[in-house]
């Protein structure tokens, strides 16, 4: 019996209406206009560190609706300020497909994945340790050299399941950087997140340190950074009081 | 230890590439971690990446590993390599298109599943807070609730087989039921109308393939025979 991974915390940062919100002009949560996400692969940051059971559903259920109409009301508007597709909008994607049907003695897609999954196990998994985050960093840095490497034999046009994992690999290797990376900066224990030399302390209750570290991870793919910002505590309704951080004793 | 492999016969066909559709035969070799039907199978894809099946969460949630494993409908992932006899003859479901390889045309079948409107329907004002139900109410909801849409018992079913573009098949009608079942839902009398024809409900002949198929041990056999209880008293 082994421990796996049932839900992604985290995600491409998002308000409750479903815009994607990135920092911009000292604001860090500005809309990008006409870019929505909602469900597992967003970020409405409902769940705190520690995403509980049924929560997900707010994610479907709630922000999905959400997203959807705002995207709709939005697009029918006509008010979004949209640039005009760039001509060479598709070259990144078809870059991607031309660099998988012409690689020779690439890397195995099962095998990468295999040590990926593996490396993430070892290196971020239920307990973390600063050791082996900082041995993870390197080598999921390393395996996502050879993610881009990799080569397939099956070069057929009917439902080819092997060009697909290559792609969904690639974009695995990027939340694996991601998670690796946040997770060894981040020197505390928060919610899922729990590190070995970060136990639970009177000082440090569940071993949290608030005032250095309450505060989101964002990471970027290019030049694999790491930034920070405020954590809105704050009800959008008005008249509601915020929760008091406090121990969590279950 | 000597190591475990097992001994396969795949049906195997790309259109892009194959002329018709012939049996495999290929032994692999398994790691000691490999435990069910689908790691031998991702094994086998390791070796030759051309294998195509479709599969996701790996844990009999999904549905999406659906195959026709030694003669029998079944998901790969909850089928235990232990004790399958070999060689382990591996075909696309019966009765539904063969796109490539293990992995079929569902169109058909989601057809069917649509057809009933697998959704609650109640055009009452919402309460203040939820429609409730009482505990005995949700009782009736279980074993119908939990199917995961694989799709082996309809396409285990010969009346499916025969007619899958007029007979709703056992995964639509056991979600028929699970609506009709429903305290919350209003549309009882159109939900009868909508299977009321010679081929919709009354193609089943309690065959019970489906409930042989079902890896969730479900029972489609029964939903259908309270559904066929209904209309008879809805029409005494």
């Amino acid at each position: 019996m082994v421990p796996t991974a049932h839900y992604q915390m985290g995600g491409i940062p998002t308000d409750y209406s479903g815009h994607v919100v990135v920092p911009k002009d000292g604001n860090p949560n500005t809309p990008v206009a006409g870019f929505y996400a909602a469900g597992e692969c967003a970020c409405a940051s409902v769940h705190g560190a520690n995403r509980l059971g049924t929560n997900s559903l707010l994610d479907l259920l709630v922000f999905g609706k959400a997203a959807g109409e705002t995207a709709v009301e939005e697009l029918q508007g006509g008010q979004l300020p949209l640039r005009p597709l760039p001509a060479d909008a598709a070259d990144f994607s078809l870059a991607r497909l031309a660099r998988l049907e012409s690689q020779i003695n690439g890397e195995s897609v099962f095998e990468v994945g295999q040590d990926m999954r593996r490396s993430m196990q070892k290196h971020a998994g239920v307990f973390r340790f600063d050791a082996l985050l900082k041995e993870g960093v390197s080598k999921i840095k390393e395996i996502a050299e050879r993610a881009g490497r990799t080569q397939i034999g099956d070069k057929s046009k009917v439902w080819n399941t092997a060009r697909v994992e290559a792609l969904e690999l690639d974009n695995l290797i990027e939340v694996a950087k991601a998670t690796m990376v946040s997770a060894e900066a981040r020197k505390e224990s928060r919610g899922a997140h729990v590190r070995d030399d970060a136990p639970d302390t009177a000082e440090f209750p569940n071993g949290r340190n608030d005032t250095v570290w309450l505060k989101h991870t964002l990471w970027y793919s290019e030049g694999n950074r790491l930034d920070y910002k405020p954590v809105n505590l704050n009800p959008l309704n008005e008249g509601t009081e915020p929760i008091a951080l406090a121990k969590r004793t279950y | 230890m000597s190591k475990r492999s097992v001994h396969f016969k795949i049906y195997r066909y790309d259109p892009d590439r194959d002329e018709k559709p012939y049996m495999q035969d290929i032994t692999i070799e398994l790691e000691p971690s490999d435990k069910k039907l689908l790691d031998a199978l991702m094994r086998l894809k390791g070796k030759d990446d051309t294998m195509s099946f479709r599969r996701s969460c790996r844990e009999g949630i999904c549905g999406s590993d659906a195959m026709n494993i030694n003669g029998k409908n079944g998901l790969a992932c909850l089928t235990a390599l232990d004790g399958l006899e070999q060689p382990v003859v591996l075909r696309p479901l019966p009765g539904l298109p063969v796109i490539r390889d293990l992995i079929v045309d569902m169109t058909q079948f989601f057809k069917q599943y649509h057809s009933i409107k697998p959704y609650l329907v109640n055009d009452n004002p919402p309460p203040e807070r939820e429609r409730l139900q009482s505990p005995e109410d949700r009782e009736e909801l279980n074993g119908l609730y939990e199917c995961i849409l694989c799709a082996c018992c309809s396409t285990s079913c010969p009346s499916f087989w025969w007619n899958p573009d007029k007979f709703v098949g056992p995964a639509g009608l056991l979600a028929a039921y699970r609506f009709l079942a429903d305290t919350r839902d209003e549309a009882t009398n159109e939900r009868l109308d909508n299977l009321e024809d010679p081929y919709r409900l009354f193609r089943c002949h309690s065959i019970m393939n489906c409930v042989d198929a079902c890896p969730k041990g479900l029972n489609p056999t029964r939903a259908i025979g309270k559904i066929k209880d209904m209309m008879v008293a809805r029409a005494v």
